[in-house]
């Protein structure tokens, strides 16, 4: 019985999920556009999450390479650190790390922000004073992640590639040049395109899930903190999906 | 309002850095694949490509040319591979290059070599097809390994065997453990350093002989290096050379004068003539000798009576006394 409940209440979700999805899709290209709000998420959602990825993107770099160190030594391939950890960072580890803390530090934010607005009617004051809420708070906020992600992604790969080049020069001499040389001579577009594709689903991922989390909040202040953490969890539960699935298609069609 | 701009400004510079970030990681794969280079195809088979792959790097004489740009199968043992070629090699391959497939390192990817070789010949183009050189057979060089790791242990072996006589034969043992040895190496060293240093004294002494040769001192250096000695030399050898003329002139004329006598001779004229071919001369001539005979025979009588003649005799009597005296020294020396 409690199991089919829970069925129950997934597929209501999933189905919620869905039809709010497309509500977003259908309400994308309509005027009124709200460019502003748009861009004022932007500078929220994308630049001020930028230290925070580029901490984790370095992080990740320079351990990665210290840690791939040791094994690579014992293989006599030490000098293929860069490549291996250029092609590690740039297919998979830049993309979903990014994505991750990104659902952590965004998610949870637009969860809570819009859950908070929710239970505070704020949302059903805006649509008595004749703004068309989810056009000015989902719309927005969800293009944003979907426009940022990818471009934080790219510069936490670029910070991430500066910290292995730190890592390969602790215990090694390898200079600026031939570091870089070696992560580009390996790389191949069927790395970057996949990878840079599918850092807009995981954006768009986020957006939808936070403000839909958001968006159907209740339950008072105790809703907004389970809006919140439940927009993280399934943020995240569906990038590691979504990447699954990005991976097939991909080697489907030959890119893998 | 400002701070929105300002912010705006933030973002704007963010979204540019990391299109930045990307276009530079784009622009450096498509340089290392040719994309925004001009290039040129070349063409090679091969019978087995060991897993090569389109993208793969191609490199000439160990500098990245290019990439590989498809593979397509020929035949059942046949493979075409084209290779996509950076522009600023077309004027560097030649038609004889030599292709081949390696590995970017031991565990590296596979990469396709083109080396030169040294004969002359054009200049390669468009579609060319390169010869192909099969690359180490992996499989074939860990037999070849495999074999001499077995050479490797049956020469242990031996070895093992030949220490283990040594150690066992007192004899050998001795030979390496005796203490003369050592001395006598020694004393040999010793020897051939003092020999050394006579050599290199007798070769300073050569020098020295040398360069007084050469300085012209002594009788040698004289004769090298003197220019009167040189000029005497010269002049004795033109006169060698005036008597060699002179004594072939005299045979020539001694030549003349058999021929003349013998031309005498057989015209039956002259002296010679007379006496060899003339017969009444003969006999006339060996009347004479007769005579001379008889006359000879006739003065040694006369000289027998004188002997025995007193006012002769006491002279005889000396003379033989004198031979006997003489006779007997020779024969005491």
């Amino acid at each position: 019985m409690a199991t089919d409940t829970t069925l129950k209440k997934f597929l209501d979700e999933t189905g919620r999920i869905a039809v709010f999805t497309g509500r977003f899709l259908n309400e994308w290209f309509r005027p009124r556009y709200e460019i502003s709000e748009f861009f004022r998420q932007c500078y929220i959602i994308g630049y001020k999450s930028l230290p925070l990825i580029g901490l984790t993107g370095f992080i990740i770099g320079l351990v990665m390479t210290m840690q791939l160190r040791p094994s690579m030594v014992n293989y006599g391939v030490e000098s293929q650190i860069p490549a291996i950890v250029g092609i590690s960072i740039i297919r998979e580890i830049g993309p979903i790390i990014t994505a991750l803390i990104f659902a952590g530090k965004i998610g949870s934010s637009i969860g809570a922000e819009l859950g908070s607005m929710k239970v505070t009617e704020q949302i059903d004051a805006m649509e008595v004073s004749g703004t068309n809420p989810f056009k000015y708070l989902v719309v927005s906020r969800v293009l944003a992640t979907t426009f940022m992600l990818p471009v934080l992604v790219l510069l936490s790969d670029c910070i991430a590639l500066y910290g292995s080049y730190l890592g390969v020069n602790i215990k090694g001499i390898t200079s600026w040049s031939l570091f870089w040389n070696k992560v580009f001579t390996n790389l191949i577009y069927a790395d970057i395109f996949p990878a840079f594709i599918k850092t807009f689903f995981f954006g768009f991922i986020v957006g939808i899930i936070g403000c839909y989390k958001g968006y159907h909040s209740s339950k008072g202040t105790e809703g907004v903190g389970r809006s919140a953490n439940s927009s993280v969890v399934v943020s995240s539960v569906l990038i590691f999906i979504t990447d699954l699935l990005v991976v097939q298609v991909t080697d489907l069609i030959g890119y893998g | 309002m400002a701070k929105t701009i300002f912010n705006y400004v933030k973002l704007g510079i963010f979204v540019i850095a990391g299109m930045a970030f990307l276009v530079i990681l784009l622009y450096y794969i498509g340089k290392n694949r040719n994309i925004f280079h001009p290039s040129f195809l070349l063409k090679t088979h091969f019978q087995h490509i060991q897993g090569l792959q389109p993208g793969n790097n191609v490199r000439y004489a160990g500098i990245q040319a290019g990439a590989v740009k498809s593979i397509n199968i020929l035949n059942d043992t046949l493979i075409e591979v084209v290779l996509d070629i950076d522009n600023k090699f077309k004027n560097i391959i030649r038609q004889n290059a030599r292709v081949s497939i390696g590995n970017d390192g031991f565990v590296g990817n596979k990469i396709v070599n083109i080396e030169p070789v040294k004969e002359e010949a054009a200049l390669v183009e468009e579609d060319n097809v390169l010869a192909s050189k099969e690359a180490l057979d992996t499989d074939a060089a860990l037999r070849t390994l495999s074999g001499t790791n077995q050479d490797i242990a049956d020469i242990a072996r031996e070895l093992k065997t030949l220490l283990t006589n040594i150690n066992q034969n007192p004899a050998l043992v001795k030979l390496v453990t005796s203490d003369e040895i050592p001395n006598d190496i020694r004393a040999a060293l010793a020897d051939i350093r003092r020999a050394a240093h006579q050599l290199q004294l007798s070769a300073a002494e050569v020098n020295t002989l040398l360069d007084s040769v050469s300085r012209g001192k002594g009788s040698l250096g004289a004769l090298f290096q003197d220019t009167l000695i040189y000029a005497n030399l010269l002049n004795t050898s033109e006169k060698i050379k005036l008597a060699g003329e002179e004594s072939n002139r005299i045979t020539r004329q001694v030549s003349q004068v058999v021929q003349s006598l013998k031309d005498h001779i057989d015209q039956g004229k002259g002296p010679v003539q007379a006496i060899l071919r003339d017969s009444s001369m003969t006999h006339s001539l060996q009347n004479s000798l007769e005579n001379i005979e008889k006359g000879t025979s006739s003065f040694n009588q006369n000289m027998e009576a004188l002997k025995t003649n007193f006012l002769f005799r006491g002279y005889f009597r000396r003379l033989d006394k004198k031979e006997k005296k003489d006779s007997l020294r020779a024969v005491r020396e």
